[in-house]
């Protein structure tokens, strides 16, 4: 490689002779060409290198790891060091950049399976199939039909403004309202069906609430409402107050409790 | 003088695309202190109720929401989206176009996220976990995160070789993430069908987004930073791309095993999380095999212990969830503090860990200084290591014990599970509650020393040569 040509390149650019060697070396890796090409290039002596543009769309076999691996940049683009701050360039040279660098990225040979959009695109069909199989049909087919005696819970208007409340004041991530046939649930009442319209929950940092309307002392209205705005008067001081709620809020929100049953 | 102009032209697109990923991952440090701060006084108000009672805003169901929102969006979606800025050009050759779009975008994202939280803040929240945001916020935030997809898939159009597995994972958990966005505000659903469609998108932004995304930075950054230059094994990244894919969203239901769902759908989801196991066990191979051989950088690297943390867990919590599926183990931590331990180790843990090695690594070469204190770094490792591992296997323990103690209670009649007596089961856990909250603001103060360090390395830190790229060719683009 030409040290002149280096150097002169080096001192256009403001960078380090090593990194216009390197990225030379880079450049022509890439294309098929000498870094003596490439600089020439560079400096305007001479056309830019033809680049060798990779067979389209045929099918590559999969090429053996190199015995010895020789490092080349990144895919097609290359890290080029840009000089530091004007005001700065005196206490930090941008060689020191250079020489801390790790080695550049040698791109592994691609498993020739596809190009990128096509195995996005395979993968958002994937996603797709899987959410319609698992969240669109499940919804739409509720395992209650097979079960008889089992009546629908409906909600009066009321309620389901309160279900609002319920959701917006993140209640469903302290109490569930679902009822499991499992040993755990045992004495929380008759289990919950998919065709509940309770909020399930996600967790139970509070008691279940899928039947705290048909359950004593919760079954009452005045009681509820004391529980949300006053829970310390019931000695319930791990729970927080919901005085802040408008009466019309916290009205709501005790009917629908009263109608989760 | 032609190659002069062409390179200085590409040199200037090209910067500006590394500008764009620069204010991402900046903006995202932001949010991540934000984000971690919400979290502590959530966990506060789970372990004493009493503190800042009264105020809406600081209730328990309003800041859980709130934390976890701008945590997967603030600070998790903004920096893996800077992440792919960064990666896209250089491991494609194809420039970012509609840089300016990407950049108006960034500002887009993060005004959508703060008036989502503070309206989830103000009570208008709708309960759809992670995509708490009120329906119109949530429909901006689709746009927000459609805006990324498109300019990755704008740039990419004409490329038709075969993609690194690197870029394959990142741009494809770019794609998925709006799809799960859009797929969260499917409307006409009843509760229980709600609650399937939570389990699905809040499992997809955990693997399809986070762990993907994260999974491609770490296939990046191991042979980079290594001087390996390449993986391990593409062929294993590919099985663990599509079973990735296949799984996990699917997979999510399990949490609600024994619920009100098919059973059929809990089988399902109990299959596909053992499937996910294969995503585990091919991460490992993969990093462990690439980085086989290199202790000494791995010693020397700061960037590289975090997203090796970050990767050689990722079984952790895949394992643990496909476990947990099982009908007789989620007997016990179905509907317990077990998932929040998973959810918590994934986006603090795994997704903190590899996101902060990306900062660590790329952040000095595109801003054109030298990290602060690599000190100061290693003590976010330290803090963030033990941290999230408190935190998580204390809320996994949660979860064991309350779920132990409900099933004695109906066996022994010790305790009663309903009403007034559902307090007297929780005393059991009440110890780990305490070593969660520890945990928690111990992460937060690695995530301040994070901050700390990110402040200080744009303020003060040591000049060095800033990288940018060039594109080998302009394309006509």
């Amino acid at each position: 490689m030409s040290n002149e040509l280096t150097a002169a390149l080096a001192e256009q650019l403001a960078a380090s002779e090593a990194l216009v060697r390197r990225s030379a070396d880079a450049r022509a890796a890439a294309l098929g060409t000498t870094p003596d090409a490439v600089l020439a290039a560079w400096s305007g002596a001479a056309a830019p290198p033809a680049p060798v543009r990779p067979e389209p769309a045929a099918p590559r076999e999969p090429e053996p790891e190199p015995v010895l691996p020789e490092p080349k940049p990144e895919a097609v683009t290359e890290a080029v060091v840009s000089p530091a701050p004007a005001e700065e360039q005196a206490s930090a040279p941008a060689a020191t950049r250079q020489e801390e660098a790790p080695a550049p990225l040698r791109e592994p040979e691609p498993v020739s399976s596809g190009s990128l959009g096509s195995l996005v695109l395979g993968s958002l069909v994937i996603f797709a199939i899987m959410l319609i199989a698992t969240v669109v049909a499940p919804s739409s087919s509720p395992n209650a039909q097979t079960l008889d005696a089992v009546e629908r819970i409906e909600l009066s208007a009321d309620a389901l403004q309160g279900r609002e409340v319920y959701l917006a004041e993140g209640c469903a991530y302290c109490h569930t309202q679902q009822v499991r046939p499992i040993v755990t649930d045992a004495d929380l009442g008759v289990v919950t069906l998919s065709d509940s319209p309770l909020v399930p929950g996600f967790q139970r940092l509070g008691p279940d609430l899928a039947h705290v309307g048909s359950r004593a002392p919760t079954d009452s209205g005045s009681r509820l409402t004391g529980y949300l705005t006053d829970p310390a008067a019931f000695n319930q001081s791990s729970r927080p107050s919901f005085d802040y709620l408008s009466s019309r809020d916290i009205e709501s929100i005790v009917a629908y409790l009263l109608e989760s049953k | 003088m032609v190659a002069e102009a062409q390179h200085s032209t590409t040199s200037r697109a090209a910067a500006t695309s590394d500008t764009v990923a620069r204010q991402h991952l900046l903006l995202g440090t932001a949010f991540l202190l934000v984000a971690g701060f919400l979290t502590t006084v959530q966990v506060l108000k789970a372990v004493f109720p009493g503190v800042l009672d009264g105020f809406g805003f600081w209730t328990y169901g309003r800041l859980r929401p709130m934390a976890t929102a701008i945590a997967v969006f603030g600070w998790l979606t903004i920096t893996l989206i800077g992440a792919a800025y960064y990666l896209m050009p250089r491991l494609s050759g194809a420039p970012l176009r509609y840089v300016r779009l990407a950049g108006l975008n960034l500002w887009f994202t993060a005004a959508v996220v703060v008036v989502g939280a503070l309206s989830v803040g103000l009570g208008m929240g709708d309960g759809f976990e992670l995509f708490e945001f009120p329906i119109w916020a949530d429909l901006l935030l689709v746009v927000a995160l459609a805006v990324p997809a498109f300019v990755v898939a704008a740039s990419m159009r004409r490329r038709s070789d075969a993609p690194p597995s690197a870029l394959l994972y990142v741009v494809a958990a770019l794609v998925w993430l709006p799809a799960i966005a859009a797929a969260a505000s499917l409307p006409g659903l009843e509760p229980v069908g709600v609650s399937i469609l939570s389990a699905f998108t809040t499992s997809a932004v955990h693997y399809l987004w986070v762990m993907a995304s994260g999974l491609g930075i770490v296939f990046y950054l191991a042979p980079k930073l290594t001087g390996r230059g390449a993986l391990f094994s593409d062929q294993l990244a590919r099985i663990g791309f599509w079973t990735l894919a296949l799984a996990g969203g699917a997979s999510g239901y399990a949490r609600f095993t024994h619920g009100p769902g098919p059973e059929w759908l809990e089988t399902t989801a109990i299959v596909l999380g053992l499937l996910l196991v294969v995503v585990a066990i091919t991460s490992f191979i993969n990093v462990a095999g690439t980085l086989r051989d290199h202790r000494e950088e791995i010693r020397g690297s700061i960037a590289l212990r975090f997203a090796l943390a970050g990767a050689l867990l990722i079984p952790v919590p895949i394992v643990l969830s496909a476990l947990a599926g099982f009908r007789s183990v989620a007997a016990v931590v179905g509907l317990t503090s077990w998932w929040d331990g998973t959810s918590y180790f994934i986006l603090f843990g795994i997704g903190g860990w590899i996101t902060a090695g990306f900062v660590y690594a790329v952040l000095p070469r595109i801003l054109g200084r030298d990290l602060f204190d690599t000190g100061t770094a290693a003590w976010h490792l330290r803090l963030t290591l033990v941290g999230v591992s408190v935190a998580s296997i204390a809320l996994w323990l949660e979860g064991l014990a309350a779920g132990f103690t409900w099933a004695g209670g109906n066996y022994s009649g010790a305790y009663v599970n309903t009403g007034e007596g559902f307090v007297h089961t929780l005393s059991a856990v009440s110890i780990l509650q305490i070593l969660v909250l520890i945990g928690v603001m111990v992460t937060f103060c690695g995530q301040l020393a994070h901050g700390y360090l990110i402040y200080r390395t744009v303020t003060s830190g040591s000049p060095v040569a800033q990288e940018v790229l060039v594109p080998k060719e302009a394309d006509g683009e």
